[in-house]
């Protein structure tokens, strides 16, 4: 490392130590406060640590291309805007109390710091891309997995008669998902396959083939269809994430406006058709049209849509601290059960029972289940103790995650791999325990078959 | 080592978060809608206007309420449609509102249904007497949008009210 290098590394680290500083200095003073002023300072708390959090990262082996960059991306977007939304307008959160909700959140925060901050960097940034073992794809596997995924996603669409009744219900997907989980999974594997195919001509320093990226463009549209807007979000992270790491590295700036306007249309676009079908089923007097929606309504619905319906990970936080310990007790090894049992066909798959309050609250109707964060089924389970300990450990995997991707002679097979891993952290953070590990080890148990019987080495071809 | 430092840090801020968290008194449940005695009350208060969306037909209608029931004629003429205050002088509202407003309900919104700029808001205006116990009275309530506000396109409700009052006291 250069001098000047060093310096700036010494200047980044003393900047991170100040922002966790001031974020323990804001969490004293907002305990000392209650209310609206209390939840502003524990947010404002929050937002410090994510900055320290930023700052390791871009300092990291492969700066923004990494698993660390990944997950304080996804905190910002999944915990900090609710936190502040909250913070800002207290009427918007109808459950518990925001304050105490976000220093939980800000709990986990640190105990995910605590499993990332105390290893050490091992080797000099990667400037360039990543220096992976090449590999060739087997087109024809390739193709065949994708065919395969097409035709689960054919079978799910069908499965409720017309195409079309399932395209015009996007705010029910959820709901029509339900059970279906083998076909979902196999649908993703048309992801697999072209991410397969990505690796194997970007590690040779080749560009994707035509065909190749008809079936991404394809694949994804596709995939959307199941109107799982974090399947579209992950499909193009991945993708991302991939081609930075080992085709080409582009500046976090030149990227940032993209990613910003994809991820709107993303969140706000699609979620707006889907409560605009949600409003329709629910006022069949009115039946308003889209454009009236969009215009008319939407706006004025953009807070309160975002922190108690796209993204109301704080709202559950809120949720669970107001039910356990004093209306129900600790959930304890329940939740190690249920996803025990969870890969089960849901035909077979034995009932864990729950208290009933907590099913009554988190499970509003027979089809409709709330995507509870990471946060709340470790508090769910056993308090801050598990809260704490459960981050921590992730802290632990995603350095663990960016080690192994800077591995020598990592070949491609192996990279995709920790991509679709680290692109999952996410969905873990989201959908928490079980739904969010089921979402992250089949998506690598996933990729490893699909990258393992559709590449080989050259040596091999 | 300055690593471990900053995770020496981060652990300070874990264990003064769980203590505070473990000592924190900011576990008033919050009661979700009013408050049992608030409901009780005929009186359109903040909170029933906040709780519903700025910008929308609903807050019109809540805001509205609140100026009749607290008798400030000008904001209740500022709340109708050009349509209306060309129809209806600022003394004859004025009038009005000082007959209906100690008598005026508070207003649960049951359905709202929007057609472009208009908008038909279905109403349930909710008066307590002494004892606790309430009387319903259903209204519709025409909205028009000029501008950016939401304004009430009829003052039928408010008129025949206060004349119905003028009659009853003879």
């Amino acid at each position: 490392m250069s001098e000047r290098a060093a310096a700036w590394h010494a200047r980044d680290l003393d900047a991170q130590q100040w922002l966790l500083i001031g974020s323990g200095v804001l969490t004293a003073a907002g305990l000392g406060l209650a209310g609206q002023a209390a939840a502003l300072l524990f947010t404002a708390a929050q937002t410090a640590v994510l900055g320290g959090l930023l700052m390791h990262a871009l300092r990291g082996r492969t700066g923004w291309r990494s698993a660390e960059f990944v997950v304080v991306a996804s905190w910002f977007l999944l915990f900090t805007v609710p936190c502040w939304l909250y913070a800002l307008d207290p009427a918007l959160l109808d459950q518990g109390s925001s304050a105490r909700a976000t220093l939980i959140v800000n709990i986990a925060l640190y105990g995910y710091a605590l499993g990332l901050l105390p290893w050490r960097s091992s080797g000099p940034p990667v400037e360039g891309r990543l220096a992976v073992v090449p590999v060739q794809p087997r087109t024809r596997v390739l193709t065949a997995w994708w065919m395969l995924g097409f035709a689960a996603l054919a079978a799910l669409l069908l499965r409720h008669g017309n195409p079309l009744e399932y395209l015009s219900h996007l705010d029910r997907s959820a709901a029509l998902n339900l059970g279906a989980f083998y076909l979902v999974a196999l649908a993703l594997t048309m992801r697999f396959s072209v991410l397969a195919w990505a690796a194997a001509r970007w590690s040779s320093g080749e560009r994707l083939e035509p065909l190749a990226v008809a079936l991404v463009i394809a694949g994804t549209i596709l995939i959307g269809l199941t109107g799982g807007r974090l399947f579209v979000a992950i499909a193009i992270a991945d993708f991302l994430l991939l081609y930075v790491l080992v085709r080409r590295p582009i500046p976090l700036k030149r990227l940032l406006p993209y990613a910003v306007a994809a991820g709107l249309l993303i969140v706000f676009g699609i979620g707006t058709l889907k409560r605009y079908q949600g409003y329709n089923a629910t006022h069949p007097e009115s039946q308003v049209g889209i454009v009236e929606y969009v215009t008319d309504r939407a706006p004025g619905e953009l807070a309160s849509a975002y922190a108690n319906n796209y993204v109301d990970t704080i709202r559950l936080v809120a949720i669970a601290d107001r039910l356990v310990p004093r209306q129900a007790a600790w959930e304890g090894e329940r939740v190690l059960l249920e996803m025990a049992v969870k890969p089960l066909p849901r035909s077979i798959r034995p009932e864990i029972d729950r208290q009933p309050v907590l099913a009554r609250e988190l499970s509003p109707s027979d089809d409709y289940v709330y995507a509870v964060p990471l946060v709340a089924t470790s508090f769910l389970a056993g308090g801050l103790l598990v809260v704490m300990l459960v981050s921590g450990a992730l802290g632990v995997f995603v350095r663990s995650l960016d080690r192994w991707l800077v591995s020598d002679a990592l070949s491609a097979q192996r990279a995709v791999v920790f991509v679709v891993a680290a692109v999952s952290v996410p969905s873990l953070l989201r959908a928490g325990l079980p739904g969010g590990v089921v979402v992250l080890v089949g998506d690598v148990v996933g990729m490893w078959v699909v990258a393992r019987t559709g590449l080989q080495r050259p040596a091999d071809a | 080592m300055r690593r471990f430092r900053s995770a020496a840090i981060a652990g300070g801020c874990l264990i003064l978060s769980m203590a505070g968290f473990a000592c924190g008194s900011d576990r008033a449940e919050r009661v979700v809608g009013p408050p049992p005695q608030a409901a009780k009350t005929n009186i359109v208060g903040n909170d029933s206007i906040r709780a519903t969306r700025a910008g929308s037909p609903e807050r019109a209608i809540m805001t509205w309420a609140q100026a009749v029931q607290f008798g400030d004629g000008a904001a209740v003429r500022s709340a109708y449609s050009a349509k209306v205050r060309r129809a209806v002088t600022g003394a004859r509202i004025a009038a009005a509102v000082e007959q209906v407003g100690a008598l005026l309900g508070q207003p649960e919104i049951v359905n709202t249904l929007r057609r472009g700029k208009r908008a038909f808001v279905r109403v349930a205006l909710i008066s307590y007497d002494g004892a606790g116990q309430s009387t319903q009275q259903p209204v519709t309530l025409d909205l028009r949008k000029e501008g950016a506000r939401w304004l009430l396109d009829d003052a039928e409700l408010l008129l025949e009210t206060a004349a119905a009052l003028q009659r009853s006291r003879g």
